[in-house]
């Protein structure tokens, strides 16, 4: 894709701003944004229901910004399914073999193929609606699969479903496209979905492309705030950039950290530390994973069970309403009222500036 | 930017998209609008001020409203109405036929709509009888019952029994066709008002409610504001329908309003006599009507409907009647729309009886009425003419309806809504205009071929039935791609599938059900078609002639008007045997499709 711009209302919605990049033959490449970032927008120029007011979308070397839908080999799994409520499974999957021509024993043989690599074998029969959710939504999957296209697109695939079930099918979609190999964009507002699944994401917002790289980038070296606080719930404190790598998060407390943006940091700046709370380690208990660490004094104003971990929130001592959350293992034995000892990584410190 | 719109049409558009809009926009253009527009030719000749003369215009009615006589023990209260011109007239008769239509319709609307009662599903019913098509015949069913004639009429003898005096009360003229028409019509207000109040989020009355709003002060503050748009939409539907009737004008014998007038012309051109001034009395039905048209065109365009239709998506609220309501609903309402079912039931009998003299009720039973719908030949070809003409008009509308919907629904292009009000319009343009149109055009500028009316009126008729009925697929078709999400056809694109193909196998196949209804609604309403089938369909012969070219409600007031011995009673069975298929095709459309059976209106 080059410089792809679409507006709607006649310019006065931009919902997709000069986006250019390029997806990799057999990549899993995920679109990851806010709900109304254009994340759909964009996913449908590729498909081709829009055409985009500037730029072009290309096709291995064949620019198709302006073929329609029915020319491109791409195939989309809709995020309520579209499944067709009058025909049955087997028909709603041989379709799109039908239009293409298939022999009737090909088409016999390649469908029952597709629905046993989603586990639906014996179901050919059946209409959507005798279907559970799950199922529908692979139907959908096959559906698209069975045409072998040259992309597969996915949009919010499963954000109808349960959360069991979404951890199934995430796990299932990755598998089946491994083992087809087939370039697969994939479109999603779950960061976590996006970092299991994905070789890399790019990460949207109004419009506009604001990183994009493989899951672990995003995750240790976000180049801007948007993305740094996008995954997970990470602490933000407000701050005075010192030089040399330390801010001043409150009188008198100072915190090493790491500058990843490009931008650059000067002496008296105002920034925002992001420390998310798995990286922030107890002394004596909670190992860091790093020997350069800051230490913060605090007391464990409240404690939440969460299963496997525990969030403990901790008010820095001599400082009200000044806190960080953690997260600790479960099995750590902290009680809410205890005084304790903080320490940051500052590697795992990031620093970005205001402006 | 030019060539941005360029692309922009060439991405959106393809080949089927194209047809999609060219056939219906070019149909509605050649078929609706030319000749539409040639009335204003037809009416260049003379001066407008010719309408102000007193024939047209009177400022000072001749007649009065009743006259009241008495002779020896008998006292006879005549009802008659002044006549203040055949303009003045047609205007005061819509006018007051809409606003006691308003006002009955609104009343059994919000009864319906907001109360729980026993009988009231049998009110429900009760409530629509009077569209049961029986053209010509209920109206002189209602004179019968109500109108002038020799002796006692049904209403005199029923109250000569009761009260014991010999009173003799009659309506005619401008007074029974003012009557005629309120029961006609009301329901039309009635349908659309009801729809609009099922349609109110209930949560708005309950916050009114919650405020210390109740009773009629709730009723006049927010469910009647929030109505109106279905009250405007019906009112407006009956003031052109009341000016476009010519039933009730023929039967009590009014020539001064629009509508006779217009039709006499047809009378006329048969025998080379036709009134010149025609063509602007036309033209000022028109605009009138058009007028009406604007005021309601945003209630009755496709996308509105859509809106509509959508009612039923909360429990609409339901109050229990209090003593006072209830006395209301059992005593006042429930006979009134009694009295509204007269016709159709007087049709009925009439249709199995002998005669119907002088006598209060008709007498004599015996089916031989519907025997002879077959052995007439005259009739027989009335009742195959419009099998005909009908089924064909049919084909012609699903075609285009299709195509027409399927475009507003889809295409996202600037200037579709054209088609949209193309498409809408013959609700609000009175019959009688198409028949004058077609007349003035086709017969002026295609002469001798089967265009032309006056050489042979089944095709003029085909496709003045196309048009007009038209509106009833299209919305029944746009409905239901409002209900078919468009991911179900992108899905189909995305593989591969042409827009044809696309077309063939997905969307016809889920919008079947609603293809199907409104294929059915339309058939009814060719059959009942009057106005074009009375005038055009004159053109071809009368009923004596076993080869005329005249449909049902031709032959319907053939009967009626010739004095032929049983006239009226086989045109009550012409009249029951629409009826019934009205009835089967609601009873199908209602139980077996489970959709909804769109009765004249929104
Ligand atoms: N057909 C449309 N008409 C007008 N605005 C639209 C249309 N489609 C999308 N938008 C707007 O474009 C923006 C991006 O929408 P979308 O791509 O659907 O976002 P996402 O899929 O990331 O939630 C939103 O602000 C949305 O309101
Ligand atoms: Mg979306």
């Amino acid at each position: 894709m080059s410089n792809l711009r679409k507006t709607y209302e006649g310019g006065r919605v931009v919902a997709v701003d000069n986006i250019s990049l390029e997806i990799k033959d057999g990549e899993f490449f995920t679109f990851l944004g806010p709900s109304g970032c254009g994340k759909t927008t964009t996913l449908r120029i590729i498909a081709g229901f829009e055409y985009p007011d500037e730029g072009s979308v290309y096709l291995g070397n064949e620019d198709v910004t302006f073929k329609k839908p029915y020319e491109r080999n791409t195939a989309m799994v809709f995020q309520n399914y579209a499944l067709w409520p009058h025909m049955t499974v087997y028909e709603n999957v041989a379709y799109g073999l039908k239009v293409r021509k298939v022999g009737e024993a090909e088409q016999k043989r390649r469908v029952r193929e597709i629905l046993e690599l989603v586990k639906l074998s014996g179901m050919e029969d059946r209409y959507p609606s005798q279907l559970s959710g799950g199922q529908q939504q692979r139907v959908a999957l096959a559906r698209a699969l069975v045409v072998q296209p040259s992309v597969l697109l996915l949009d919010e695939p499963l954000s109808n479903l349960d959360a069991k079930l979404r951890l199934e099918m995430r796990e299932e979609i990755k598998k089946i496209q491994r083992g087809l190999k087939i370039t697969t964009i994939y479109v999603t507002h779950d960061q976590e979905e996006a970092m299991s699944i994905s070789d890399r994401v790019a990460v949207m917002n109004f419009g506009k492309i604001v990183q994009i790289g493989t899951p672990e980038e995003l995750y240790f070296a976000p180049k801007e705030l948007f993305v740094a606080t996008f995954f997970g719930k990470p602490n933000i404190l407000d701050g005075i950039y010192k030089g040399e790598g330390i801010v001043e998060i409150a009188k008198g407390i100072e915190l090493g950290v790491t500058v990843l943006s490009q931008a650059g940091l000067k002496e008296g700046d105002k920034v925002k530390v992001v420390v998310r709370p798995e990286h922030i380690a107890i002394r004596g208990r909670k190992q860091a994973e790093s020997a350069k660490v800051w230490k913060i004094r605090g007391k464990v104003t409240m404690r939440m069970f969460a299963g496997a971990t525990q969030e403990l929130k901790i008010s820095i001592e001599g400082n009200d309403g000044l806190y960080v959350y953690i997260s600790a293992p479960s099995d750590l034995p902290i009680q809410a009222g205890e005084d304790l000892e903080i320490e940051i990584p500052s590697s795992r410190a990031l620093a970005f500036s205001l402006k | 930017m030019s060539s941005a719109v360029f692309r922009r049409l060439r991405f959106e558009l393809d080949r089927l998209l194209l047809l999609q809009i060219f056939f219906p926009l070019t149909y509605l253009i050649i078929f609706m609008v030319l000749p539409i527009l040639t009335i204003l030719l037809s009416a260049r000749n003379y001066s407008l001020s010719l309408l102000f003369q007193p024939m047209y215009f009177n400022l000072h009615p001749t007649g009065s409203i009743y006259t009241l006589n008495k002779f020896e023990n008998t006292i006879f209260l005549q009802f008659t109405g002044p006549s203040f011109g055949v303009i003045l007239n047609s205007i005061i008769i819509a006018a007051i036929v809409t606003a006691s239509a308003s006002l009955l319709g609104i009343v059994v609307a919000f009864i319906l709509a907001r109360y729980k009662f026993r009988l009231k599903m049998l009110l429900r019913i009760m409530a629509i009888v009077p569209l049961l098509m029986s053209p010509f015949i209920n109206a002189y069913v209602v004179k019968k019952l109500i109108g002038p004639g020799f002796g006692y009429n049904t209403l005199s003898w029923v109250l000569s029994h009761l009260t014991g005096m010999d009173l003799r009360i009659s309506f005619g003229g401008i007074a029974g066709v003012i009557l005629t028409q309120i029961i006609t019509f009301y329901p039309i207000v009635y349908l659309n008002v009801f729809s609009s109040m099922m349609n109110i989020d209930p949560s708005l009355e309950e916050q009114a409610e919650n405020l210390g709003s109740k009773g009629f002060k709730l009723f006049r503050t927010v469910t009647f504001p929030l109505s109106l748009p279905g009250l405007i939409a019906g009112a407006a539907l009956v003031f052109i329908f009341s000016l476009e009737d010519v039933g009730a004008p023929i039967i009590f014998g009014i020539r001064d309003v629009l509508s006779y007038q217009i039709y006499n012309y047809f009378q006329g051109v048969r025998v080379n006599i036709a009134s010149p001034e025609t063509g602007a009395l036309a033209l000022t039905m028109l605009l009138i009507s058009l007028t009406v048209f604007v005021l309601i065109r945003r209630q009755t365009s496709l996308r509105q409907y859509a809106m509509v239709s959508k009612g039923g998506r909360w429990v609409p609220r339901e109050r229990r009647l209090g003593l006072k309501g209830k006395v209301a609903v059992y005593f006042v309402v429930f006979p009134l729309v009694i009295l509204t079912m007269l016709p159709q039931i007087g049709v009925f009998l009439l249709a199995f009886s002998e005669r119907w003299g002088s006598d209060p009720l008709p007498s004599g039973f015996t089916i031989i009425n519907f025997i002879e719908l077959v052995e007439i030949k005259g009739v027989f070809r009335g009742i195959l003419n419009s099998l005909l003409y009908s089924t064909v008009a049919v084909g012609i509308i699903v075609f285009l309806g299709l195509s027409a919907s399927y475009v507003v629904a889809r295409l996202k292009v600037r200037g579709i809504s054209l088609l949209d009000y193309l498409t809408t319009m013959p609700l609000a343009i009175p019959g009688l205009i198409f028949a004058f149109g077609y007349f003035y055009f086709f017969h002026r500028y295609f002469p001798n071929t089967a265009l032309d009316p006056l050489y042979n009126p089944a095709l003029p008729l085909i496709l003045v039935y196309s048009i007009r009925r038209l509106p009833f697929t299209s919305r029944s078709v746009f409905a239901g791609l409002q209900q078919t999400h468009i991911s179900l056809e992108e899905s189909s694109l995305n593989l591969g599938a042409s827009r044809i193909r696309t077309l063939s196998y997905i969307v016809i196949p889920l919008i079947a059900l609603n293809i199907a209804s409104g294929a059915m609604i339309t058939f009814v309403y060719c059959m009942g078609e009057t106005s074009a089938s009375i005038t055009l369909g004159g053109l071809g012969g009368d009923v004596s002639s076993p080869n005329h070219k005249g449909p049902i409600t031709m032959v319907m007031l053939d009967l009626i008007t010739s004095g032929r011995l049983a006239g009226v009673n086989l045109a009550a069975a012409l009249g029951v045997l629409l009826m019934c298929i009205q009835i089967a095709v609601i009873v199908i459309i209602t139980m077996i499709f489970k959709q909804s059976y769109a009765f004249i209106g929104v």
